[in-house]
């Protein structure tokens, strides 16, 4: 037979169906040499091997993924000076420098509070470091990115735009809680990544709450579409795509749940300065009041954490609004500094 | 003893991942992603291979500083890869018996037992074969295909195909010597 075998034959051989002249013919020539010994080992093993059907490997989309992670989990944060245009009074436009910081509790040197701002690009070839917008405890804040997308931030969230946005791809990271107005483009995608999830403009304005503390990411989507999935696993199977009206839920156990006909005004009410709880529990109420008003709100009682409250507040300052939940709930409250009581009366 | 040991052929690579280059990491990361999936799969059969092959190739770029010579990258990420599955199993462990609120009987996992080795070996035979059989002619890796994975009889392949039965044993013989060509380093081996 030579250093090769008869392929055939040797097919024939793996599948089980020589006969035993043909098999005794195969022995002796893998008998016959060392070479042919390892051959025949070989092939035995790659036919094995042939028979699994291994799940599919999207490998793109995972290095879309880790590469994401990559971006945002290096350390320090960038920090860097951003150009920002203003149109002057005549119209003529003034150029204004500020430093972006990122924010630790009290030193809030966040620039951008409401009203639109625009960013220009310093230089239009050169590759960006990803940048990020930060808001504290207490405060919001809207951004208008490169591409004109527009993104509101609510209180104590960070969003990270990743390098190169606007000349590919377009991506960003979010900590907290955002809502996107966004500039559609079919070539370059908008995707947000929040903790395990990545959604997907389809032409959309929505709603992305991802939360440390929260146990699941929520896309609320007020109109348009967009497709969200989980970053762990890529298989098409997992991608839910959500219309207008219609909330995606990545529970902590891994499943994604969709609500369809969703009443926005609720979980949107933020960006309007308004806050809407409806049957919420009280613990959860009071950790969002002391993100909008950076306080820190303290239960006494805590068999009381899962009373459900109903209530809402709209532009109230701290202190009424600690009146009201006081009152809802039957307690008192008493304030030192930024450390709030709820007590029994 | 194995070909993988001559790439990457640019010697400043490492120093270019330890300097932050992303494409350099790419180049690493689409060379070693799939086998390491592979690897992982057999470890930990949770379902979670890619998710722990992801972020091992995470762990490593933040700590890149620490990369050294290139030729012990590989068992560098097959190690990393092979701790963070275990961990995961160990993890889960704890994990399902304070759900599920009673103790759970947790086997060995059988990769504990062979050695690590061999599943590294598998799992670079697997990928191997996986991209070997991606450049078959299209007939040949079908008649192949149709008997590995859908088990199907020579006669049934043959009416399948509309060729003759002899053609079909040619086909998956022709399959047979180029998938042997494509692996031709794995007989070096040892």
């Amino acid at each position: 037979m030579g250093s090769d075998p008869d392929w055939t034959l040797l097919g024939r051989y793996l599948r089980g169906a020589c006969s035993p002249e043909e098999t005794a013919g195969i022995a002796a020539w893998a008998a016959a040499d060392e070479e042919h010994a390892r051959l025949l080992a070989l092939m035995q093993a790659v036919w094995d091997a042939a028979a699994a059907d291994l799940p599919e490997i999207d490998e793109a989309a995972a290095w879309q993924a880790v590469r994401a992670r990559m971006l945002a989990a290096e350390h320090p944060p960038v920090v860097r000076p951003l150009h920002l245009m203003e149109a002057g009074p005549a119209g003529r436009s003034r150029r204004r420098r500020f430093a972006a910081v990122l924010v630790a509790s009290a030193a809030a040197l966040l620039v951008v509070t409401t009203g639109t701002v625009v960013w220009r690009r310093e230089a239009a070839d050169a590759p960006h470091p990803p940048r990020e917008f930060t808001t504290a405890r207490g405060e919001r804040s809207e951004v208008t990115l490169v591409d004109g997308t527009r993104v509101w931030l609510s209180a104590d969230s960070r969003l990270q735009v990743m390098g190169n946005y606007g000349a590919g791809n377009r991506e960003v990271q979010l900590v907290g809680e955002a809502y996107f107005i966004v500039r559609h483009d079919p070539q370059r995608p908008f995707r947000v990544y929040a903790r395990g999830t990545v959604s997907e403009d389809l032409g959309t304005e929505f709603n992305v709450r991802s939360y440390p503390e929260d146990s699941d990411v929520v896309v609320l989507v007020a109109s348009g579409r967009v497709a969200m999935r989980r970053t762990a696993t890529t298989r098409p199977a997992s991608t839910v795509e959500l219309g207008r009206g219609q909330m995606g839920r990545l529970e902590e156990d891994g499943r994604v749940t969709v609500t369809s006909d969703v009443d926005p005004g609720g979980p949107l009410a933020w960006r309007e300065g308004r806050l809407e709880f409806d049957q919420r529990p009280l613990s959860e109420v009071l950790r969002e009041l002391g993100r909008w008003y950076d306080l820190t709100i303290v239960l006494d009682d805590s068999s009381l954490a899962r009373v459900p409250v109903s209530l809402t507040l709209d532009r109230h300052p701290a202190d009424e609004a600690l009146e009201i939940v006081s009152r809802v709930v039957g307690l008192r409250y008493t304030r030192e500094g930024r450390v709030v009581r709820l007590s029994a009366k | 003893m194995r070909v993988a040991s001559v790439w990457p052929a640019d010697s400043t690579f490492i120093e270019r991942i330890r300097a932050g280059d992303e494409h350099a990491y790419e180049e690493l990361f689409h060379r070693y992603y799939r086998e390491l999936c592979r690897y992982a799969a057999r470890i930990s059969p949770s379902g979670a291979a890619e998710e722990i092959v992801q972020e091992v190739f995470l762990k490593v770029w933040l700590r890149r500083e620490r990369l050294r010579e290139v030729n012990t990258l590989r068992s560098y990420l097959y190690a990393a890869v092979r701790n963070h599955a275990l961990n995961q199993i160990k993890r889960s462990g704890y994990e399902d018996r304070w759900r599920r609120g009673k103790v759970v009987e947790q086997s060995d996992a059988p990769a504990l037992a062979s050695s690590a080795d061999e599943d590294v070996r598998a799992a670079e035979l697997t990928v191997a074969i996986e991209r070997a059989l991606g450049t078959l002619p299209p007939r040949c890796r079908q008649a192949f295909l149709l008997q590995r994975r859908e088990h199907m009889s020579v006669a049934e392949i043959a009416e399948a195909m509309a060729i003759a039965p002899k053609t079909v044993e040619v086909q998956i013989g022709n399959a047979l010597k180029l998938l042997r060509r494509h692996l031709a380093e794995w007989i070096q081996r040892d």
